[in-house]
């Protein structure tokens, strides 16, 4: 099974310093051996990515808690926010996640009351350096 | 339909026992509905917030013809939202999943879905 068809997986994404952070997202396959999800341009793996494109994938639950076993992929990210991948991510998600979608959205404002924090309006396209 | 898959998604977020007293904003909704300030104004609008969500889902249901023309969304949501608090107070309760079975049929009949 392609980590692609994971619903949830860990993303680790590293710090300046070098620091590992390990967040859930959901994922959604590319063409080729790619990958993608979306996120935030105020998060942090926004931020962290923008500084290092290294990222790791693990399959995991919703929480980000990674299955026991399962084996990780790394790869080199790109931070798309519009174009053919961008349009990728954001149907495939919409087609994967359904309901989840607006459930999430409604989530994630609720999550940052009072501050500025778009949802998903930033692609993450990932070229995978060992794919399986 | 997604008013079927939201309520699924809640019954499965139950199953997995993210929070040991089941669904956090139900238990602080009783809990501090009678306490006014920041907290309950938040708990408020989240309440708002998910029933104009449901209430969305079935206006979009009655417009593509997954619900009959003459469903009141605004009633569906109350019907919705009570299976929802039921569902949650019963499984913490009891610690049964099988209430999650129970409450996936009274969702599926009563949105017109089979089984």
């Amino acid at each position: 099974m392609a980590i692609s068809d994971e619903k949830y997986v860990a993303t680790t994404t590293f710090r300046k310093s070098g620091t590992p952070i390990s967040t859930a997202t959901w994922i959604v396959a590319l063409d080729g051996d790619r990958i993608g999800f979306w996120t935030s341009t105020a998060s942090g793996k926004y931020k962290r990515l923008r500084n290092n494109p290294k990222i790791v994938l693990q399959p995991a639950d919703p929480r980000g808690r990674v299955k026991a076993g399962s084996p990780s992929v790394e790869g080199t990210a790109e931070l798309v926010t519009a174009g053919a991948d961008f349009d990728a991510i954001q149907h495939g998600i919409r087609a994967k996640y359904g309901v989840m979608v607006p459930v999430t959205r409604f989530l994630n404002t609720l999550g940052h009351l009072g501050k500025k924090f778009p949802y998903g309006n930033v692609g993450v396209a990932i070229t995978v350096s060992n794919p399986s | 339909m997604w008013s079927a898959s939201l309520c699924e998604a809640f019954f499965e977020h139950l199953r997995r026992r993210t929070f040991p007293g089941g669904c956090f904003f139900a238990g602080a909704a009783l809990e501090m509905g009678t306490r006014p300030g920041p907290v309950k104004d938040a708990i408020v609008a989240f309440q708002a917030g998910f029933a104009s969500l449901v209430r969305g889902f079935a206006v979009t249901a009655i417009e593509q013809g997954e619900l009959p023309p003459d469903e009141d969304p605004a009633r569906l949501t109350f019907e919705l939202n009570g299976i929802i608090l039921a569902t949650d107070a019963n499984f913490v309760l009891y610690d049964d999943p099988s209430v999650l079975d129970l409450a996936h049929q009274v969702v599926r009949r009563r949105l017109g879905l089979p089984g």
